[in-house]
């Protein structure tokens, strides 16, 4: 008698040969109208997010109180001309503070509502190796961490993700898989209005000390973490509160954050980067 | 390896492979052409991100693993209603002892059905099919030696035939 491996086989052969399956053109062309359905709700949902911030909802209950300002010698504040509503678009930057919490090394103890940890290792696993969470930061009820796997020698590349977990599960996924650079740097939310934001990202493992120079508010001082056995840089993540208003509708968005820098253990930038949307971002 | 060329190359390879493999975890070649289907459409989303993976058909087979899982756990749900009037399985042509391990591998877990199907007839490693199901090793293993118990079981054929796979 056969025996399952090869029984398997002839009932899966068999499948395959009398499944009907469509075409790939019409495959392609179900996503495609999948797609067109995304945006579509993605775009409905950021009109009903403008609307409800003209009109001051605040959306997140349980806000914390007010957090007490870092000391620092920060870059002096940069304040764009008053707006008005005749003026052509400005750019508007939140008022950020940052939050003192510690990024930690390590797997995520959870919980984990969201699957967040399963789908972000999930973003990593066409890479060889093992994935291991390299580090992770809960604070205000919100989740963010950085999975990665280790690089095969001879390799310049970074494979790694990054995902970002709201109270109840939902949030937002950053599937990276990079060339090897001496700073790397992503980011998510800190808009303003009280909403929450995270800085991350990849350093050199030269870097003992980071600073987040925002365009309004205190800097944020991080240290990195060790990205362990086989990963050939260090991970870091820090959060801030965007804390001023929401912008005005002819306003231009942009990110809070302005640069990122990295300093070796003797006190020298080894690595810096801009934050920009579009063109002039080489973070 | 990663797959260099268009969606469509990608599509034509693969498809036809992942549809036998969820035929036999689904139990169901409908069921299982949908799934597939699923699969796809979803990787024809994330097309330019997937195309740089080492092994693309990795992620597509996971989300049609977790679709056929999500599947079985809805059918659960709904089971007295599927037994009094859910229309009978398609099954392919295959030989009669073909046939009563497909009807066997339908009455375990879908958790065994999925363990049996990748380590065996995928060729994966234990590890590999821990990573894909989101558990650990040992469960792995134990999932399968439940598995090949079972249908050893059901089919009235002694254990160790099973054991040699």
């Amino acid at each position: 008698m056969s025996d399952l491996r090869e029984r398997l086989q002839e009932a899966a052969e068999a499948a395959a040969r009398e499944g009907r399956i469509l075409d790939a053109e019409a495959v392609v062309e179900r996503g495609r109208r999948r797609r067109v359905r995304l945006l579509g709700s993605t775009a409905a949902l950021v009109v009903l997010a403008v609307v409800a911030g003209v009109v001051g909802v605040d959306w997140f209950t349980g806000r914390p109180a007010a957090l007490s300002p870092v000391p620092s010698s920060g870059p002096t504040p940069t304040t764009g001309p008053p707006t008005t509503s005749t003026a052509p678009a400005q750019v508007w930057i939140a008022s950020v503070t940052p939050l003192q919490v510690r990024a930690r090394p390590g797997p995520y103890p959870g919980p984990d509502p969201g699957r967040i940890v399963q789908d972000v290792t999930s973003l990593v696993r066409g890479c060889h190796g093992t994935t291991r969470i390299r580090l992770w930061i809960r604070a205000q009820g919100k989740v963010w961490l950085v999975a990665a796997k280790p690089t095969p020698p001879g390799q310049a590349r970074l494979c790694w993700a990054t995902g970002f977990m709201n109270q109840g599960g939902g949030g937002g996924l950053g599937p990276i898989r990079s060339q090897l650079r001496p700073l790397r740097v992503t980011f998510a939310g800190g808009g303003g209005n009280g909403e929450l934001g995270v800085v991350g990202g990849a350093v050199t493992r030269r870097a003992v000390r980071l600073r987040v120079l925002f365009h309004k508010g205190h800097p944020l001082d991080l240290v990195p973490v060790d990205g362990g056995d086989g990963v050939p840089v260090n991970f870091f993540a820090g959060l801030y509160l965007g804390t001023g208003p929401p912008p005005a509708e002819h306003q231009r968005r942009e990110s809070a954050i302005d640069r990122v820098m990295a300093f070796d253990q003797a006190g020298r930038r080894v690595a810096e980067c801009r934050m920009r949307f579009g063109l002039g971002n080489t973070c | 390896m990663a797959a260099s060329g268009s969606f469509e190359e990608f599509y034509a390879g693969t498809a036809g492979r992942l549809l036998g493999q969820l035929f036999l975890v689904t139990g169901d070649l409908h069921a299982a052409e949908e799934i597939v289907q699923e699969a796809f459409t979803r990787a024809s989303v994330r097309w330019t991100r997937l195309r740089d993976y080492d092994v693309p058909q990795a992620w597509v087979r996971r989300v049609a693993m977790n679709l056929a899982a999500d599947r079985a756990r809805g059918l659960r749900r709904q089971a007295a209603a599927i037994l009094r009037l859910g229309p009978p399985s398609t099954v392919p042509s295959v030989s009669v002892e073909t046939l009563a391990l497909v009807q066997a591998l339908r009455s375990l877990p879908v958790r065994q059905r999925q363990a049996i199907v990748l380590h065996y007839l995928v060729d994966l490693p234990v590890e590999e099919v821990a990573h894909i199901l989101a558990v650990r090793g040992g469960t792995v293993k134990s999932l399968l030696a439940r598995g090949r118990r079972s249908l050893a079981a059901r089919l009235g054929e002694p254990e160790e035939v099973f054991d040699r796979a």
